[in-house]
């Protein structure tokens, strides 16, 4: 992993991140790998299996979404 | 029995869960109602709140059947890629699909939700798209494959009951295989009574439930009122008539003579 900085969002915040870091271990850090969480990258629906194989990009949009009340 | 899909349920009362005063209200509500299928979302976690682990562990329990929606969406992309989050979270290949194009009607863009159900179909969901009364879009729906349609009977929220009777009553009699749930306007249990004498499958309730100043009674009513709407209508209702028609024979009735009229 190099030490160069890239800005993605979560759920709409912005954060800075290490270059390379792959999905799963950003999801971990931020307590986000829950059973009932899903997750999307620029609009795209990742997989649970697939967590390991994303590396985010700069200016990756991640969405991590959880049940919620609705009509 | 509603028939959805391969499933039965005997409850012709689907459910919203937003909008309630507490999760306890909700939980009583969905339990006086008999609901079996409730409607549920996905909105972004709070990585410090967690609240959506809290509301899933709170409605499991229930053990109702889930319709996840995709409210909110408004393009075709987001639709679907919310479907497939949902399908992951919720364990299910149902979904409510709904596209919105105007943002203070929130009435369905029905070329993107027909696209959407054309592309969620080909994947195995089983879509229940939200649509307008409008008989060409529900052909087309369900041309892509759909097996159960969700028309409205007004804009969400607003209670405004069955706006337009006669393009419901048409898609009821041109669709009569099809399963057709009302969804959306209803405010009050009179209004589902009447939709399901209309022929109607089921109907969806949230906000007249929810927000009524007696949720769980209100819960009740609805279901009290849907369940007379559906037994009035395998009855068989009479037709109106233009003029009256004595309910009493007139055979035997005292002080009638042959030159007695009436003006």
């Amino acid at each position: 992993m190099s030490l160069k900085k890239i800005r993605i969002k979560l759920n709409g915040k912005e954060e800075f991140l290490p270059d390379g870091k792959i999905l799963k271990e950003y999801l971990e850090e931020r307590n986000l790998l829950k059973q009932y969480y899903a997750v999307a990258v620029n609009e795209t629906f990742i997989p649970k299996s697939e967590y390991n194989n994303v590396v985010l990009k700069d200016q990756d949009e991640v969405e991590v979404l959880a049940p919620m009340q609705g009509g | 029995m509603l028939k959805i899909a391969d499933h039965k349920f005997s409850s012709r009362l689907l459910l919203g869960t937003a909008r309630y005063p507490s999760p306890e209200i909700l939980k009583q509500a969905i339990l006086i109602s008999g609901a079996e299928i409730i409607t549920v979302s996905l909105r972004r976690e709070s990585p410090e709140k967690h609240g959506g682990a809290r509301f899933w562990e709170f409605i499991r329990p229930l053990q109702k059947t889930i319709l996840p929606n995709t409210a909110g969406c408004r393009s075709v992309k987001e639709a679907v890629t919310t479907a497939h989050l949902s399908r992951e979270i919720f364990q299910t290949n149902w979904i409510k699909l709904e596209v919105i194009g105007d943002d203070y009607t929130l009435q369905p863009d029905t070329g993107a939700l027909i696209e959407a159900a054309r592309i969620l179909n080909q994947e195995g969901f089983e879509v229940l798209p939200f649509t307008t009364d409008d008989l060409v879009v529900a052909d087309k729906l369900l041309q892509v494959g759909c097996r159960v349609l969700m028309p409205w009977g007004s804009p969400i929220g607003s209670g405004q009951g069955l706006n337009n009777l006669w393009a419901l009553k048409t898609m009821r009699q041109r669709f009569p295989e099809s399963t057709l749930i009302i969804d959306a306007g209803l405010g009050r249990p009179s209004q589902a009574c009447l939709a399901m004498e209309l022929g109607f499958d089921a109907v969806l309730v949230n906000t007249a439930v929810a927000k009524a100043a007696g949720p769980v009674l209100m819960a009740e009513a609805f279901a009290a009122g849907v369940k007379a709407g559906r037994a009035a209508h395998e009855a068989g209702m009479i037709a109106a008539q233009e003029m009256a028609q004595a309910s009493t024979p007139v055979l035997g009735m005292p002080f009638w003579s042959r030159t007695r009229t009436t003006t």
